[in-house]
């Protein structure tokens, strides 16, 4: 059950959020922040968040819908997400677990649940359970009931199948080089 | 040690103009898909070439850097926004990238860094700064990824960081480069082989 009041300090922390990050990176800003996509998924999901935890099953699938059109970012309403999020690149990216507060996903990641394993460790049956200013980078995947600690850092295309403690930092492996004028 | 285009390739992408950039990009596009267009040429096979995500993807973004460049910055803007709710592309307008670009599959393509001519990407591949929320990674927006002439970028292959590609480079599937790499080499992931399970129980 979440209130109306939580909703709107959450969408207000994202907002913060997104503003801080337009202001310290070096490129280019959006004229009017609700026409950035990642504002826009972030607000669809925040209201079907709401209307999923009061019962209303049809407009939580609405603004789940209006989502999936609008920026392509699949973020199912049941997924219970801290204040504070940012996502950078919603197309592409499908959420579906239970985040902390001030956690920063890149883009094209996958976070849900596995193919077999249906635990419950609290999120769902199967689903991940993340900590707080978690930051997971462009195509890094959490899959199955996973505990990921607080203030983890997720790198490029990296994934997590077991359990994570606090302050770890995991980094993709090093690519295969082939040199030569016959390729 | 900001990196720019011009270093790289000697060309900068106003040498052409809009409508030759565009021919260019129908011609690569021709060539790609030959195979299907040798069997009978009609008009609304001729029109639908036209009509296909990958030149209209290319189109809008061709569109929204000329509007960048003169100066018009909010009409480029908007144009972004129609390409990324038609296309889901995330190309931004003020990235430089020369003739003949190439992008089969439009969905989930995040481009944001300099390209020379005959760029290929591949479904989910993307090319951008390495943003992130931590205090050292945010200032790193414009340092851009600049990519040589003929790179082709396989599906959901990134490259990600202020990293100079050199010509002639392939990156292969699921590659994540965060370096510099030199002229003609070919980049593989690590993984070598594969494993089944379920079916050693029968057996």
């Amino acid at each position: 059950m979440i209130s109306w009041k939580e909703t709107h300090h959450r969408l207000r922390c994202d907002k913060e959020r997104l503003q801080e990050y337009y202001r310290n990176s070096g490129g280019l800003r959006p004229i009017w922040l609700p026409s950035s996509p990642s504002y826009q998924c972030l607000f669809f999901h925040r209201i079907s968040n709401y209307f999923f935890s009061n019962g209303r099953r049809l407009l939580a699938r609405l603004f789940w819908h209006l989502n999936l059109i609008i920026t392509g970012a699949d973020i199912s309403p049941d997924s219970d997400i801290g204040p504070g999020l940012l996502l950078l690149k919603p197309a592409g990216s499908a959420i579906a677990a239970t985040l902390g507060k001030n956690c920063c996903i890149m883009g094209h990641v996958a976070i849900g649940g596995g193919m077999s394993d249906t635990r419950d460790i609290g999120a769902g049956p199967g689903l991940p359970l993340i900590g707080d200013e978690v930051e997971i980078s462009y195509k890094g995947s959490i899959l199955g009931p996973v505990k990921v600690g607080h203030r983890a850092h997720i790198g490029p295309g990296c994934l997590v199948i077991r359990d994570i403690e606090d302050d770890i930092t995991l980094e993709p492996r090093v690519p295969l080089i082939k040199y030569g004028d016959n390729l | 040690m900001e990196t720019t285009y011009k270093e790289v390739n000697g060309v900068t992408n106003s040498s052409f103009s809009f409508w030759r950039l565009i021919k260019k990009d129908i011609e690569r596009y021709l060539y790609f898909s030959r195979d299907f267009i040798r069997e009978r040429k009609g008009i609304i096979r001729k029109i639908s070439v036209f009509l296909t995500p990958c030149l209209l993807c290319c189109f809008f973004y061709r569109l929204s850097h000329l509007l960048f460049r003169r100066g018009w910055r909010r009409l480029a803007a908007m144009i972004v926004r129609i390409n990324f709710l038609l296309n889901k592309a995330d190309i931004s307008p003020d990235c430089k990238i020369g003739a003949g670009l190439y992008i089969p599959h439009t969905v989930g393509i995040i481009l944001n860094g300099h390209a020379g001519i005959n760029l290929t990407l591949y479904a989910f591949s993307a090319v951008t700064p390495l943003e992130g929320s931590k205090p050292g990674h945010q200032g790193d927006q414009k340092y851009r990824p600049v990519l040589g002439n003929n790179v082709t970028l396989g599906s959901e292959a990134m490259v990600l960081g202020s990293v100079k590609v050199g010509n002639d480079v392939i990156v292969g599937a699921k590659v994540s480069l965060v370096k510099d790499i030199p002229d003609k080499a070919k980049i593989y992931t690590p993984y070598e082989s594969t494993c089944s399970i379920g079916k050693s129980e029968e057996n």
